[in-house]
């Protein structure tokens, strides 16, 4: 299993000192979108790189941006990395830009757009795909559970699942379930990538700002998923108040113990 | 109109904080007036009025995100009232498709101007104007809150050089 980090331009100096146990880089394509991407291949000499999207918005009815997805495939080309993956959600329809990501809910008809977005994406980029599980705080209902919906997609799309511990973790708190219990119905095979960070609170409320070190919960839940399935790579997903260097290395650090308790 | 389907009608809610108002009070109304599909207007009226809310607070965090980085002196001036007055705005001014942070920022600064004029920073508030604007030039005399050793005057200068190109020069005046 490779541990990295999500590659941010704050750390950037940092990540070019190679520091000690980051050994693969997410590149998330829409910071590449409008230049930087000679810097890519730099970069991929001293570290194994996956390609990450934010704003391919799977769920939106319709056709996929056709300006999006070829900005996308710029930045996957640039890069040329072992995978690429995107998220189970929304982020405009014809009508608005939300800016962000939504979810959608686990129904047959979201399914079935979902993985054929998914299929055309991998095939525009010649690279195999994984797709993301996201926090909501509006649990979606539909005709199936999310777990089947999860494995029948990674089965419709013929693609592997990122699972996000710490957003597995937050839905878990936020919408009262055992994310053991979810976890062991998801087909291990498909968990291929794993994304954590810590979790923030917003009153009540359990939010991912990934602006905060890893709780001993969510490692714990970590450390559950690499158990339970083949895991190969575990990004830390920072992306606000960075701390100092020796703080992140202890990060991986951790990262790098639940790789070798397994 | 044809009838829409439950994402469509997800992504106008999550954007029009005065729909939300309605779907809370009479969320059957709000699947007509949506002319929302049949067969998803269950999943519609499920939805937990304060769930979507905070969604949909989740996203205008992430807008103000972005333009307190277009209008940096303005949110600095504006101080802890900044999201509670960008919020007030955003909650019933959704983003159009292939808008912008910037052009959020100028909406934000022409409802600022409305409401609380005191609070804009005028340079930030002449410059989004001059970006939407068809205008080759600008000039304007601004006044400033400056620290001891800055001027409280200054000519800002704008000049169109193509469609989406243009240079800024500021001249400081001293009293």
């Amino acid at each position: 299993m490779q541990v990295g980090l999500g590659y941010r331009r704050e750390l950037a100096g940092w990540i070019a000192s190679r520091p000690p146990g980051v050994g693969c880089l997410e590149i998330t394509a829409e910071h590449f979108f409008h230049g930087g991407t000679d810097r890519l291949p730099e970069l991929a000499k001293d570290f194994n790189l996956f390609v990450h999207g934010l704003g391919l918005s799977l769920g939106t009815p319709g056709p996929i941006d056709a300006k999006t997805l070829e900005a996308f495939a710029r930045v996957v080309r640039a890069a040329n990395p072992e995978w690429i993956s995107e998220h189970i959600a929304f982020t405009r329809t014809a009508a608005v830009d939300l800016g962000h990501l939504n979810p959608v809910p686990p129904t047959r008809e979201v399914l079935g757009l979902v993985a054929e977005h998914a299929r055309e994406i991998s095939a525009h980029c010649g690279k195999p795909i994984i797709l993301e599980n996201i926090t909501s705080h509006v649990r979606l209902t539909g005709d199936l559970s999310e777990t089947d919906f999860l494995n029948e997609l990674c089965a419709r799309a013929d693609c592997g699942l990122l699972l996000d511990v710490t957003n597995l973790f937050i839905n878990s708190r936020n919408h009262a379930f055992d994310p053991l219990a979810w976890l062991r119905e998801i087909e291990p095979r498909r968990i291929v990538q794993l994304h954590i960070v810590g979790y923030s609170r917003a009153g009540d409320r359990y939010t991912d700002s990934h602006a905060q070190p890893i709780q001993e919960e969510v490692l714990e839940l970590a450390r559950a998923v690499v158990a339970h399935a083949p895991v190969q790579a575990i990004i830390l997903e920072r992306d606000e108040d960075f701390p100092a260097p020796a703080e992140l290395e202890k990060e991986i650090a951790k990262l790098g113990q639940i790789r070798a308790s397994h | 109109m044809p009838p829409i389907d439950f994402i469509s009608a997800l992504g106008q809610l999550l954007s029009d904080g005065a729909l939300r108002d309605a779907l809370a009070a009479d969320p059957g109304a709000v699947a007509a007036r949506l002319n929302l599909r049949e067969s998803d207007r269950a999943a519609l009226v499920q939805l937990v009025p304060a769930d979507l809310e905070f969604q949909a607070d989740i996203l205008l965090r992430k807008r103000f995100g972005l333009v307190r980085r277009i209008i940096p002196e303005t949110c600095r001036s504006l101080g802890a009232e900044a999201w509670p007055l960008f919020r007030a705005y955003a909650r019933h001014h959704a983003v159009a498709r292939e808008s912008s942070g910037a052009r959020d920022a100028h909406d934000f600064c022409l409802d600022l101007h409305q409401h609380r004029p005191a609070g804009l920073c005028q340079a930030e508030r002449n410059r989004l104007h001059f970006a939407f604007s068809q205008s080759r030039f600008a000039l304007h005399l601004i006044r400033r809150r400056p620290a001891p050793w800055q001027c409280p005057r200054a000519l800002q200068f704008f000049l169109r050089l193509g469609r989406r190109r243009w240079r800024e020069m500021t001249f400081y005046v001293r009293a």
